[in-house]
């Protein structure tokens, strides 16, 4: 009798394939990658433009072209160059108030979560009636005190969301403040700013930065309806909310002049949302060790 | 033309067909309105569409037009409702005493006739048959009452009537107004189609509600109310007592309210739903132009204007030389061209549509562009870097235009920032007379009743803006406001205007860049004898008549 010897199968072959599928988060490198591409295209349309955005360098309303690659605007100026730096401006705004709204939102989070007693009732009914109140409402408010400009616009954004950012954290030190090395902190007699810094908020860490992209994408969204109302980037700055408030009537003649800024606040939505669904992906794989 | 370009590039056989056959229809119809046009004998006033009369004007007919507002605060009360969109409605069923042509001539309204005795003294003889839409007669005690009510309804605010000592009936059917100081703008200010002098039925007046007078009408002017469903339409009615019933050839005008969504009022226009339009934005204009409709006669009735304050951040612009600076940098062909897609004019501060007076021409100062000028006065001025804001309310449609002035302004090396700000802001600073929040303040004219009003809250010291005390630039400027307040001829009334359009050019104590119409009026080939009037009221709809 001849016996064949069988070749061992590989059985770890495939599923080690679909592991590392699996392993791969999607959503974080997709959205990271959106965001980055935006900035990249408007850092170097913003150093190195195709044409002067701020001139009216060609016709009224032309079509595409090769020197215009999405035609020009109602006053000759090179619709590409502007809505790229509309994206950088997104980008940068989003950004700078996520990152504003998570270090406010943080400090008195962690501080009201930690302290508890009256200040922590005193200052989460603040947030409370904070959150209860219309964002553009408070929003629109806070542009009529501190007025028009950039810097004026991240910090009503940064404002606007630090409530969310301050109730999200809180949450988490509620749990952390009762582990084990905390109370052996307190303990050893470290003093609060430390136990604050050193333990609560960077335990915290992962949490603020799934809603720090998250406040990011909703400071794209107000940011483009505040611009919309002309209360958000001024022009001549190229904002895609204005673009698309100041363009509305071309809808018929020229829809490029539309598609274009609408498809930059799109993406950046998009982009924002998937990089915090990744986040928050990745934060669940760290902490139970199941990859879902 | 165009259907000759669509063919080259249509390799379809059966389209070219199409075409043929449709062009021969159309050169075949062309030549038999053509042939017919020239048997109209009462072609209707500077029609732009007269060419498809048949045989004269047909009777009957309602005309759909679509507008994106309706009658606001004040509804159809012709003492109450003063913003222009309850006006031009109003317009159309109440009488004046008298109107104002196209060339800004004053004509017989309410009025038969009339004699200006002297500057202080005016007298009309009334029209005789005059009846309100409910039948009523119009008589001389209507026309006294409407203006003494007039006068106690708008108090110190009452343009026409402040210096008003009486108003009598000296004979019978005469009625003489005397005033105590020369009045000569009087004339002008009770003319105008969109204002507030119109001639109410007394008795009706006082016995209706305060709220009837808003939602019912009793005037003695071609249309009367039929019914007003507000967000949907207004429906006037052909008035069968009007005075000169023979000249309305409409059955009624119905009102399409769209709201503020222009882009809805486009598409009722391209789907054939309504059979006149107008648009607050050039662009609509010009797509509904596109689609085959006839646009009006520019009626420049609105000067955009930019508010100096010289005194503002340590009087940047106090000195002459920046503002002419300023004003020689403007494109003002580029700014109407980019800005208003070409349907822009140039203006004074008194709008084009004040066709009176002359318009800006060449040899007006600081109007033609000149960079280089620019730079030099500046640099006479000492001034370098200059960095100005512009603050404008963020409804606006004009923002195009406000990036095309910082773009001709950086050629000469003056930063203009701009800032948008709530509408309710700029609002404030000419009706309450609040501060300038910036060096410039972009302001949306309309155009007043008379053309000296364009001047008096801003040049008259204590004026609402007024921010000219005691700088020498502005004196000649005062001098001649004040020569024209008493002026009663006319004609040097006329020529006092123009010097002193001229002398605010030169000396730049407001920027106007350009003017557009307050409204684009636009209709479909099955409207005649209709076109816009300078004032923007509409008024040549009593001529109109619509294909059945």
């Amino acid at each position: 009798m001849n016996y064949t010897l069988k070749k061992p199968q590989d059985d770890t072959k495939k599923p080690q394939t679909k592991k590392r599928f699996q392993d791969v988060n999607v959503s974080l490198i997709a959205g990271i990658a959106i965001i980055a591409g935006l900035t990249l295209l408007g850092v170097v349309m913003t150093f190195w433009p195709l044409n002067n955005p701020s001139l009216s360098l060609g016709g009224r309303l032309e079509g595409p072209s090769a020197r215009f690659w999405l035609g020009t605007d109602d006053i000759g100026r090179d619709t590409f160059t502007r809505v790229a730096q509309a994206a950088l401006t997104g980008v940068a705004v989003s950004i700078a108030a996520a990152a504003g709204a998570c270090m406010v939102g943080a400090v008195i989070g962690a501080f009201t979560g930690y302290v508890s007693g009256w200040p922590d009732k005193v200052i989460m009914r603040v947030v409370d009636a904070l959150l209860a109140i219309p964002s553009i409402l408070i929003v629109l408010i806070l542009r009529l005190v501190l007025g028009t400009g950039v810097w004026q616009l991240v910090l009503a954004l940064a404002f606007l969301y630090s409530p969310s950012v301050v109730r999200v954290i809180r949450s988490t030190v509620l749990v952390t403040r009762r582990s084990d090395f905390v109370a052996l902190a307190e303990i050893a007699g470290v003093n609060t700013p430390s136990i604050l810094l050193k333990y609560l908020l960077p335990n915290s860490l992962p949490t603020l930065l799934v809603q720090g992209a998250s406040v990011g994408s909703n400071a794209v969204v107000l940011e483009a309806v505040l611009s919309y109302l002309g209360q958000g980037i001024q022009p001549p700055q190229p904002s895609a909310g204005r673009m698309l408030y100041e363009y509305t009537k071309f809808m018929q003649t020229s829809p490029m002049l539309l598609i274009a800024p609408a498809m930059v606040v799109f993406l950046l939505t998009v982009g924002w949302n998937l990089t915090a669904d990744g986040l928050q992906r990745a934060l669940l794989i760290t902490r139970s060790g199941v990859k879902k | 033309m165009k259907s000759n370009q669509l063919l080259e590039k249509e390799d379809n056989k059966e389209m070219r067909k199409l075409a043929s056959g449709v062009l021969a229809a159309a050169l075949l119809s062309g030549a038999l309105l053509t042939g017919c046009s020239s048997d109209d004998p009462d072609p209707a006033p500077t029609s732009a569409s007269s060419d498809a009369t048949t045989d004269g004007p047909q009777s009957g007919g309602t005309l759909i037009w679509g507008s994106r507002s309706e009658p606001g605060n004040g509804g159809l009360d012709p003492f109450v409702a003063e913003v222009y969109r309850g006006t031009a409605i109003i317009a159309l069923i109440y009488d004046t005493l008298v109107t104002k042509d196209d060339n800004g001539v004053i004509q017989p309204g309410i009025a038969a006739s009339y004699t200006q005795v002297d500057g202080k003294t005016y007298q009309f003889t009334i029209r005789e048959g005059v009846k309100f839409g409910d039948g009523s007669d119009l008589t001389v005690s209507d026309v006294i009452w409407s203006f003494e009510h007039h006068r106690e309804a708008k108090g110190a605010g009452d343009a026409a009537l402040a210096k008003l000592e009486s108003i009598t009936e000296v004979t019978p059917g005469v009625v003489e107004f005397k005033f105590s100081d020369d009045n000569p703008a009087f004339l002008n200010n009770i003319s105008r189609a969109t204002g507030d002098y119109f001639i109410v039925d007394q008795q009706w007046y006082e016995a209706a509600s305060e709220n009837d007078r808003q939602i019912s009408v009793n005037g003695s002017g071609p249309f009367t109310l039929e019914a007003w469903e507000q967000g949907v339409e207004l429906r006037l009615v052909k008035n069968s007592y009007y005075w000169d019933t023979e000249r309305i050839h409409l059955d009624g005008i119905t009102f399409k309210i769209t709201g503020d969504d222009e882009g809805a009022l486009l598409a009722l226009v391209q789907q054939g739903a309504v059979d006149a339009a107008w648009f607050w934005g050039a662009e609509y204009a010009q797509q509904a132009e596109d689609s085959g409709w006839t646009r009006g006669n520019a009626a420049y009735t609105s000067a955009r204007s930019l508010w100096i304050d010289p005194t503002f951040n340590n009087g940047a612009l106090s000195d002459v030389r920046v503002r002419q600076a300023i004003s020689l940098a403007i494109d003002r062909e580029q700014v109407i061209s980019l800005g208003t897609a070409g349907l822009g004019g140039i203006t004074f501060v008194t709008p084009p549509a004040f066709t009176e007076l002359a318009a800006p021409s060449a040899t007006t100062p600081n109007y033609t562009r000149n960079v280089e000028q620019a730079k030099t006065l500046l640099a006479e001025a000492g001034v370098s870097d200059l960095e100005i804001t512009l603050t404008y309310g963020t409804n606006t449609t004009d923002v195009s235009a406000l990036e095309v002035i910082a773009q001709n302004l950086a050629d000469a090396g003056i930063t203009l920032k701009l800032n948008g700000v709530p509408y309710a802001e700029v609002q404030n600073v000419f009706t309450t007379g609040a501060p300038f929040m910036s060096e410039l303040i972009y302001v949306v004219g309309t155009k007043a009743a008379d053309p000296a009003a364009a001047y008096t809250s801003w040049l008259t010291d204590g004026g609402l803006v007024s921010h000219w005390q005691n700088n020498p630039d502005a004196e000649a400027a005062k001098a001649l406001l004040a020569q024209i307040n008493v002026e009663t001829d006319p004609a040097v009334r006329i020529d006092l205007l123009n010097q002193l359009n001229a002398e605010v050019a030169d000396k730049v104590l407001i920027l106007t860049p350009y003017a557009t119409p307050l409204a684009y009026h636009l209709w479909s080939s099955k409207v005649h004898g209709y076109q816009t009037d300078p004032q923007d009221g509409r008024v040549h709809l009593r001529d109109a008549w619509i294909e059945q």
